[in-house]
């Protein structure tokens, strides 16, 4: 079964050849937005895209990972992220995006 | 009045809204079922809707579904789901019939109205959007994948979240101690940071039972179509179709090794509902301990003030209620009440159909996401910020005549009776009425009744 946690777990490593594949990025996202939307509440929503957040920014700086494929994550990277600013709702979530935000900020990978 | 266009299904012609994606069945079903005015859950629409499209996807894998026309399906599932207002389109009442045989065919004339907007060809509610299912494993599934959906992604995370919150807290009043109570009566002293970390214990109980849960709520009917045999279904389409749900939902899904009982019964939904009642009952507790403690300010406990987030009266200016709490008590009756509902709903499982399926559905639904907002909120909106009324809890805690137990070792039961009695009738803390009464040295005496002391064996 190719479950979203799977598939996160694929788009981390990255493709082995560099393969730029923005089918199966997209696929990930729509599968993400799809567990999205079957839940109730802001605040699980949030915790879906924040999660797709985190694994396409540890993709992004991870040196181990093609550097292609880290840009396709990097130039995707907003749509989960817009989606989570759009749930976060609440003083502590507002401040885990600021963190990463912030973390995007600093630790911007410098090879991209 | 309301432009109507002519539907017709089996059963003739019908006007329904101009406008409304629904047919002919949801139309006769809106006009037979005025009951409630209650809607089903739409967390049991979106899970209705992601069967159905899981549905379109295992029999276009398996070749008896055209992929024109399944895209479609799915196409047109992808745009409900992503609607903030899908309930508009779903308006049958939870009192139906008892199979949910009218939100099904709701599902299947909706998908199959827009499906049709998208393909080339005619996507028909029942031969195609329904193809291979029935309302009894479509419905039963539904429970339980909107079920597991709610357990896993929201509940609980959210009891989590709440015995963190717990735990936090009691390590930052670990430094108090305060009366014990039992029977409502003072009792031996314990520290601030036992009581809450009985509430935690008490929680991650639940979430056991929770878990224990999980395995058969994500055990589903699909694939047993109308009566457990899987008649019209293809051979390999239950497990396709768990497999296909397991992607969209990221939760791992399987088909059951017998149809029949999951169609005829719904003893998982009761078992769910059982422990979600068990999780009202712990919250009952917590949310009434939380009131006592924060009774007063003057007349009451006063161990604790809640944090004040209303006003709490129209009469009595600067008044403060444990709103919170309140709350929280009143969600859990409902779960409890919920759970009665549901266990009657689990009896009326007749041969080869339970038939009170909707009402099922909405009240195990309505007990876990009642559940969920209650753990948040007594977690972050009255547990996290309560403050410690240091002085009240020491004035009770040292005039508290029980204290004398801890003497017990060393002048005997009949002795330390009498200095309680006169402690009591004094009014006096107890270690200047034992210091007037005994031998033994005021610091001694110190340190027998040190308070924290009596917190451990």
């Amino acid at each position: 079964m190719s479950s979203i946690r799977h598939t996160a777990q694929r788009v981390r490593i990255g493709y082995k050849d560099d393969v730029l594949n923005t089918v199966f990025l997209k696929n990930y996202l729509d599968g993400v937005t799809c567990v999205a939307n079957l839940l109730l509440r802001d605040r699980d929503k949030f915790s879906v895209y924040k999660n797709a957040v985190e694994v396409l920014y540890e993709t992004v700086c991870d040196p181990l990972v093609g550097r292609q494929w880290r840009r396709v994550c990097l130039d995707h990277l907003y749509k989960p992220l817009l989606k989570a600013e759009c749930y976060a709702h609440n003083e502590s979530d507002r401040i885990e995006l600021a963190r990463i935000k912030i973390d995007m900020n600093t630790r911007r990978p410098v090879d991209l | 009045m309301t432009a109507t266009r002519t539907e017709r299904d089996s059963m003739g012609e019908l006007q329904v809204p101009e406008n409304a994606l629904y047919g002919a069945q949801t139309q006769r079903a809106i006009q037979n079922f005025p009951v409630s005015g209650q809607r089903m859950p739409e967390a049991f629409v979106r899970a209705l809707i992601t069967v159905k499209k899981a549905a379109a996807q295992a029999n276009m894998k398996l070749k008896v579904l055209g992929n024109d026309r399944g895209q479609a399906i799915v196409r047109a599932c992808d745009e409900l789901l992503a609607l903030d207002d899908v309930i508009q389109h779903f308006p049958v009442d939870i009192f139906q019939t008892g199979s949910g045989t009218s939100t099904n065919m709701n599902a299947n004339e909706v998908i199959a109205r827009l499906a049709s907007r998208y393909s080339g060809e005619e996507v028909h509610p029942n031969d195609h959007v329904n193809y291979g299912q029935s309302s009894n494993d479509v419905i039963p599934t539904t429970i339980h994948v909107s079920a597991a959906i709610a357990l896993s992604n929201e509940l609980i995370p959210a009891i989590e979240g709440l015995v963190s919150i717990i735990e936090v807290k009691a390590k930052s009043v670990a430094q108090f101690c305060k009366t014990g109570r039992t029977h409502l009566m003072d009792a031996m002293p314990v520290g601030m940071d036992q009581s809450l970390l009985a509430w935690a214990s008490q929680l991650k109980q639940q979430l056991k039972n929770l878990r224990a849960v999980q395995p058969a709520i994500q055990t589903l009917a699909q694939g047993g179509t109308a009566v457990g045999t899987g008649v019209n279904a293809h051979a390999n389409f239950a497990t396709t179709f768990s497999d296909t749900l397991g992607e969209l939902t990221d939760i791992g899904f399987k088909p059951a090794d017998n149809f029949f009982a999951l169609i005829g019964s719904q003893d998982t939904a009761v078992t769910l509902s059982g422990a979600t009642k068990s999780l009202a009952v712990t919250l009952m507790k917590i949310a009434n301990d939380l009131r006592w403690m924060n009774s007063g300010p003057l007349a009451g406990l006063g161990e604790i003030a809640l944090p004040a987030l209303q006003p709490g009266s129209s009469i009595m200016p600067g008044k403060v209620n444990p709103v919170i709490p309140e709350a929280v008590a009143m969600a859990s009756a409902q779960v409890i009440g919920n759970d009665t509902a549901i266990t009657v709903g689990g009896q009326s499982g007749n041969f080869e159909l339970n038939v009170m399926l909707p009402m099922i559905a909405s009240n195990l639904l309505s007990s876990l996401s009642l559940m969920t907002n209650s753990a948040t909120l007594i977690g972050e909106q009255a547990i996290e910020g309560f403050t410690v009324n240091q002085d009240n809890i020491e004035a009770a805690l040292y005039r508290n005549p029980v204290l004398v137990t801890a003497l017990n070792p060393v002048i005997g039961y009949a002795k330390a009776a009498e200095i309680a009695k006169a402690a009591y009738k004094e009014n006096k803390p107890v270690i200047d009425v034992a210091e007037a009464m005994t031998d033994i040295p005021r610091g001694e005496l110190e340190s027998l009744l040190d308070p924290k002391k009596l917190t451990t064996p």
